[in-house]
This record gives structure tokens, sequence and C-alpha cells, in this order.
């Protein structure tokens, strides 16, 4: 057993280790947002509700049927944190994506919300706009050095605890062969 | 003064508690750094490394006292410092190791292969692990000329190990001696300093204790041999 659990280890010590490449596939989020824009057409967005600092956190949008004006899609934080996508006339079953940087947020927050918004000109040439709310969390994630830092941190402790640990068995051991040797 | 070993052992041990609350908690995450929480490590590596030269140097000078007038005294404190230098260079490879293992990253075997710092200084305390092993046997008067003769080696491998990083090849910053001494930031330096002092402290406490214990040893074997 010992033996199977050793080489598992070692295995997993060894096994190569690969960073991802970012997911755009529609299953690899985990939510789905619609905004209706200028001519009712359908604008489906692809997110994550989990933004992790640190790493980019990637939005699909996929514009279903055709548009006859350009359109601008706004996605916005707040706090001057905004991207705009541009979506030019005639794209028909258009899809494109953006991202926000992991930089974005610094610290833990619940029920972010995102604006989508639109603004274009329908093809009777009124403006028109739309915007919907996404709310996400934003997750900070235990930095990867921690496990260092506790690993080295308690050298000192078991170095320290051990030597005394045998300092004191030793002077144990000797005053029992001193008080014999008296007797 | 009756318990002044233990007080000084008691106010090292506080000033360690206080170097990590200052390091750990006071102080947030380093700038510049790779792994910010990491070289919180700092604090305790690098006085657990000085610590380490300060023993194997009382292992030489003990060890050259010896040899000139062959005196037991001298022997013992080479003993028991060398006992202590191979417990705080275990600490200072040791963390360094985690500390490296997340500031540099890449192979561990290779880098204690290829950067002069980090292999003349396993060297060093490999060279103590032999001086220790060879004196647990009897000892003779054979036995304690011949594990001076190897603790004399420290002469060597002392300066090897501290000014390899400065004319070697390694990537192990150097402090100082240098510019960035004065450069150090302010909290560090004070932090630093405090971990020093602990472990000086400490290291005085263990000494004692560990020579008291040998001379202990050393007359109830004398009482033995008169009484056979």
């Amino acid at each position: 057993m010992k033996y199977i659990l050793t080489v598992f280890l070692i295995f997993l010590l060894i096994l190569p280790v690969s960073e991802g490449s970012y997911c755009h596939q529609e299953e690899c989020f985990t939510d789905k947002a619609e905004l209706v824009v200028l001519d009712e057409q359908i604008v489906h967005i692809y997110y994550n509700s989990l933004f992790e600092i640190g790493e980019n956190w990637f939005i699909i949008i996929w514009l279903e049927g055709p548009i006859e004006n350009d359109l601008d899609l706004v996605f916005d934080f707040g706090n001057d944190n905004s991207k705009t996508l541009v979506i030019n006339k005639n794209s028909s079953n258009y899809t494109d994506s953006l991202s926000f940087s992991g930089s974005t947020f610094n610290s833990e927050i619940f029920n972010v919300e995102l604006n989508v918004s639109f603004n274009g000109n329908n093809n009777t040439g009124v403006i028109k706009s739309n915007s919907i709310i996404l709310e996400i969390d934003v997750n900070k994630k235990a930095a990867d050095d921690m496990v260092y830092l506790w690993g080295g941190m308690s050298i000192f402790w078991f170095a320290i605890g051990t030597y005394v640990l045998y300092l004191s068995n030793k002077l144990r051991d000797l005053s029992k062969k001193i008080k014999s040797n008296n007797e | 003064m009756k318990y002044f070993r233990e007080l000084v052992g008691g106010l090292g041990f506080l000033l360690i508690l206080g170097t990590l609350y200052f390091g750990l908690l006071h102080l947030g995450p380093a700038k510049f750094f790779t792994a910010p929480n990491a070289q919180k490590l700092f604090y305790l590596h690098v006085p657990s490394g000085l610590i380490t030269y300060l023993a194997f140097m009382m292992v030489v000078g003990g060890s050259s006292f010896y040899l000139y007038n062959k005196s037991d005294y001298a022997d013992n404190i080479a003993k028991c410092s060398a006992e202590l230098g191979l417990v705080f260079g275990f600490m200072s490879l040791a963390s360094g190791t985690f500390w490296m293992k997340a500031e540099w990253g890449g192979d561990i075997v290779s880098r204690f292969l290829t950067d002069m710092r980090l292999a003349t200084t396993l060297v060093m305390w490999l060279l103590y692990v032999a001086y220790i092993v060879y004196r647990r046997q009897p000892e003779t008067s054979n036995v304690k000329k011949n594990a001076a003769i190897l603790g004399l080696s420290g002469m060597l491998m002392i300066p090897l190990s501290y000014l390899s990083s400065r004319f070697l090849r390694s990537h192990h910053p150097v402090i100082l001696g240098t510019e960035d001494q004065g450069n150090l930031d302010p909290t560090l330096r004070l932090g630093l300093y405090m971990g020093l002092l602990g472990f000086l402290l400490l290291y005085y406490f263990l000494f004692k204790l560990r020579f008291q214990i040998e001379e202990l040893e050393r007359d109830y074997l004398e009482k033995r041999m008169e009484n056979a």
C-alpha cells in the first residue's frame, strides 16, 4: 500500500503541469443573458458569474440576425471600467468577444453589477437604446506562494523544537545515569 | 544571576515571535517580488544563515585552541557549536529552499548544483554533519585531534560560502557590504535586526545548555573511569 502511495505521489509530482489556454466555447461559460437591440435582434451574452482576480474575464457575444446600422455595445462596471464593442452594419450571425483584465478588481466583492447597454439607430432612423444588468461576484484566490511561506516558517519551529527535545532527553538520561552512579 | 540563561532564551523567543508578528501581520506583502508572501521568510532565513556562520566560526576557534593547547574546554566549545551550526544551518538551507522555489521556481536539485552560494553552503553544512558523525564514538585524544582538524576546514568553507555570491556564479542576493544595505527599507531592516537579535539570544541559550550537558557528561565519564 505504501509503495503504491509513494508511486502515486511521485507520479503527481512529476506530472507535467500545463497552463490551460482560455476557453471561448459556449460550454465554458456558466451564465447567459440576452439583450434585445435595434429591430428586435437578439445579442446573446455568455459570461462567467465569477470574476477571478488575476485572471482575464471574458465575455462572448453572438448577434442573431442581420443589422442594418452600426451598433455600440457598452459593458460598464462603473468607475471608468468600461469597454465598448462596435458591431458593424450588415453583420449577421456575428460573434465577438472582449475581456476585462484580471487587475480590474483587487478585492473580493459580491453582486457587482455590469451594465450592458447598446446605442444605435434602427433602419427607420430612430435612436434606440436598451440595457440589462449582469450580476457577478469577484473572488480573490489564495496566493500561490503562501504554501511556501508556511512550509518555510514551519522549518524553524520544527528544528528548534526537535533540538530542544533532543537536549531535554539527553539531560534526563544523563541525570538518571549520574543518580544511579552516585547510589 | 541564577536564571540568566533562561531569561536570555525567553527574551530571544519573544523577539522571534515579535519578528513573526512584524513580518507576517504588521507588514503587507512585499513589493517587487515574484512571491511577495514567501519573501517574509527573509526575516528568519537571513538571521539563521548568519548564526550558522557564527556557530561554525566558533567550531574553527575551538578547534584551533584545542590543537594549540589540548584544552578540553575549547574542544567542548567546538563540539557544541557544531551541533548548533547544523540546527541553524538546516533552518537556513530548508527555509531558503522554500523561498527559492517560490521566487525563482525551477528544479531545486539543479539550483543546488549550479548556484555556487547554495552549493558551497550545502557542502559546508555536510562537512559539519561529517564532523558530528565522526564525534559519535569514544572520545580519545586522537578522535578529538582529528575532529579538530576537520573542524578547521571551516576556515576555507565559511568564507567560500559567504563570498560565493559575490565572486562566483550565483543568483543569491548580496546585501551586507553593498549599496543595497543602505537602500534597505527601514521597516525591512527593523524586522531583520529583530530576528537576528532573537536568534542570537536563542543561540546563546541553546549553546549554554548544550555546553552544560557536555560538561556533565564528561564529569560522569571521568568518574566512571575512576570507579572502574
